[in-house]
């Protein structure tokens, strides 16, 4: 059960009124007021010098697996594959894994993120989102790719400077 | 602090096409490998973007019809980058003050104006491939 609010100025109420005089509006959120410095969202460079550098340190792990681990047949040019191209590929997955999800989840920077001192953090608490949000927030990046890329764009634009798999796992990236 | 408006940071991506256009030709003709479209790969249906690598690199070769017939959206691309030297330019030297960020309103317009172009985008691919 409710009770309705006290009347506006009552003196016995322990509620502090609504709009005190002479107290500025509060400002729509998302919206900064001018002259002041906006949330520090990471720029799309920064964000892609990351995303960059993740992927070069999975790359080895990857090519190994593509030239060790496989052999193509020459009479019919099917690969084959061998023992390596697994074990290589399930290295890159832990390493990836490690650091995207893992460090990524727990701190907020992956090895990338944090060369480029940017942060993944969630938009409702500013505090890092946990390994299986990380997962999900990289299987959200799929959504990204579909439309032509586009979402991978997003953040040159964007008021928050967020892809769409951000906009889902409702994360921010900032300085 | 905002430093670049969004059309310098469009104009920003696009000198970075630019340089990625250039070096394109060399990458894929070594390893075969290429950015496909992923809708039409799954679908089978082209997107407003097909044929932008097609477009990027014809454009920085100077292959101005052949960028048009793949996709004419690369001369959008092309005007921000060219826009945005002189943008940059005039506020390091003081002559533009900061950036301001736009109304929702004006956001909400220029979505729909960019929705537009990209639906019009979409019929020009649809033509061309479909």
């Amino acid at each position: 059960m409710s009770y309705p609010p006290p009347p506006a100025g009552d003196p016995y109420s322990n509620q502090p009124p609504q709009q005190p005089y002479g107290q500025q509006p509060q400002q729509p959120y998302g919206q900064q007021p001018y002259g002041q410095p906006v949330a520090a969202y990471a720029s799309w460079g920064a964000r892609l010098g990351g995303y960059l550098i993740d992927g070069l340190i999975v790359a080895p792990f990857s090519i190994l697996a593509n030239t060790l681990g496989t052999s193509i047949d020459p009479a019919t040019l099917t690969p084959s594959y061998n023992a390596f191209y697994f074990i290589f590929l399930l290295a890159a997955l832990a390493v990836a894994g490690y650091n995207r999800w893992f460090l990524g989840g727990k701190t907020g920077q992956s090895w990338g993120r944090k060369a480029l001192g940017i942060k993944l953090v969630s938009e409702n608490t500013g505090q890092p989102i946990g390994p299986v949000n990380a997962f999900v927030r990289d299987l959200a990046h799929i959504l990204d790719i579909i439309p032509c890329y586009i979402g991978f764009l997003f953040p040159l634009w964007d008021a928050k400077k967020q892809t769409f798999s951000d906009k889902i796992v409702k994360t921010l990236v900032v300085r | 602090m905002r430093l670049f408006s969004v059309p310098e940071r469009i104009g920003g991506f696009g000198s970075l096409v630019a340089v990625a256009a250039a070096v394109w030709p060399a990458l894929v003709d070594h390893t075969g490998a290429a950015l496909p479209c992923p809708l039409r790969t799954v679908t089978g249906i082209p997107c407003p973007g097909c044929g932008l690598t097609t477009a990027a690199v014809a454009l920085v070769r100077g292959e101005f019809g052949a960028a048009i017939q793949a996709n004419p959206l690369i001369f959008g691309l092309a005007a921000f980058t060219v826009a945005a030297v002189p943008l940059v330019a005039l506020r390091a030297v003081g002559v533009l003050g900061p950036p301001r960020p736009w109304s929702s309103v004006r956001r909400r317009q220029m979505g729909w104006i960019a929705g537009l172009l990209a639906a019009a985008s979409w019929l020009y691919q649809l033509h061309r491939l479909g």
